[in-house]
C-alpha cells in the first residue's frame, strides 16, 4: 500500500503545479532528443561519407605498362608496349576475384564541332568500364560490345565537352 | 568532365593506329579483396608475359584498396 500513496502523492503534486510540470516535461524531451539528434547526425555522415569513398572507386585496380628494364635502361611507361588485348583475355578468364575489367586505351586531342573547339582526352574502353568508374549515362545509352566489335564510331561525350561545343544547348544526339 | 568515352577498338584502330594497351583497369569483388586480386593479376600476367623466378615485371599493378 505504501508505494500506491507514492504514486497518489506524485500524481496530486503534477494536478497541482500544471506549469511546472510541463516545462521540466519539455526540458527533458528537448535534452533527451537533441542528443539523440546528434548521435544520428553523426552516423549518417559517417555513412554518407563511407559511400561516397568507396563510388569513387576504392575497389578499383589498374595494371599499366612499365618499370622495365631494356638493356639497362629503364622505360618509360607510356613506352612500353607490354600490354596487349591477349593479357586483358587472359585476366577476364583466369581472375577469379575481379568483378568487371576493361582495357583503356587513351589519346588526347582536339574536339571540334562547328565553330566550337575544346581539348579533351579520348578514353576507349569497354562497355564495362561504366561499372567499374560507377558512372552513368546521363542521356542516350552505352556502346555495346557489338560497338566494339565493328569499331563503331559513337561516343559518349563528358559534361564540359557537351557544355563546350554546344554552348547553345544544341541537342549533341 | 574532359573526356570522350569509346569503344577501345575504335580509338586503337581509327585515331592511334596502334594494338597494346595503355593500361587495363578492373574492379575487385570487394575492397578488402582488393589486394589479394592485385596479387592473383600480377601472377596470371607474370606467366602470360613468361617472367620467371626473381626476373622484374615489365608492368605495375596499382591496388587502391
Amino acid at each position: 500500500m505504501k508505494i500506491l500513496n507514492l504514486f497518489k502523492i506524485a500524481w496530486k503534486a503534477i494536478l497541482l503545479n500544471k506549469t511546472r510540470t510541463l516545462l521540466t516535461m519539455l526540458g527533458i524531451i528537448i535534452g533527451v532528443s537533441s542528443v539523440i539528434a546528434m548521435l544520428a547526425i553523426g552516423q549518417g555522415s559517417k555513412e554518407s561519407i563511407k559511400s561516397q569513398i568507396s563510388k569513387m572507386g576504392s575497389n578499383m585496380i589498374t595494371i599499366r605498362p612499365g618499370a622495365g628494364m631494356q638493356g639497362g635502361v629503364r622505360m618509360s611507361a607510356s613506352s612500353m608496349q607490354t600490354l596487349t588485348i591477349d593479357d586483358f583475355e587472359a585476366i577476364k578468364s583466369q581472375a577469379t576475384l575481379i568483378s568487371d575489367i576493361s582495357p583503356l586505351v587513351n589519346s588526347n586531342g582536339q574536339s571540334i564541332y562547328g565553330a566550337n573547339n575544346w581539348p579533351t582526352s579520348m578514353y576507349g574502353v569497354n562497355p564495362e568500364y561504366l561499372d567499374i568508374r560507377e558512372i552513368t549515362v546521363e542521356e542516350g545509352s552505352m556502346f555495346t560490345d557489338m560497338d566494339v566489335q565493328k569499331y563503331a564510331k559513337v561516343a559518349l561525350l563528358g559534361k564540359t565537352v557537351i557544355e563546350n561545343l554546344f554552348p547553345d544547348g544544341e541537342k549533341a544526339l | 568532365m574532359d573526356n570522350i568515352i569509346s569503344p577501345y577498338t575504335t580509338v586503337q584502330k581509327r585515331i592511334l593506329a596502334e594494338d597494346f594497351l595503355g593500361s587495363i583497369i578492373c574492379s575487385a569483388i570487394s575492397e578488402d579483396k582488393a589486394e589479394v586480386a592485385a596479387d592473383e593479376i600480377t601472377s596470371i600476367l607474370r606467366t602470360q608475359h613468361h617472367i620467371s623466378g626473381n626476373d622484374d615485371d615489365d608492368f605495375n599493378v596499382f591496388s587502391d584498396g
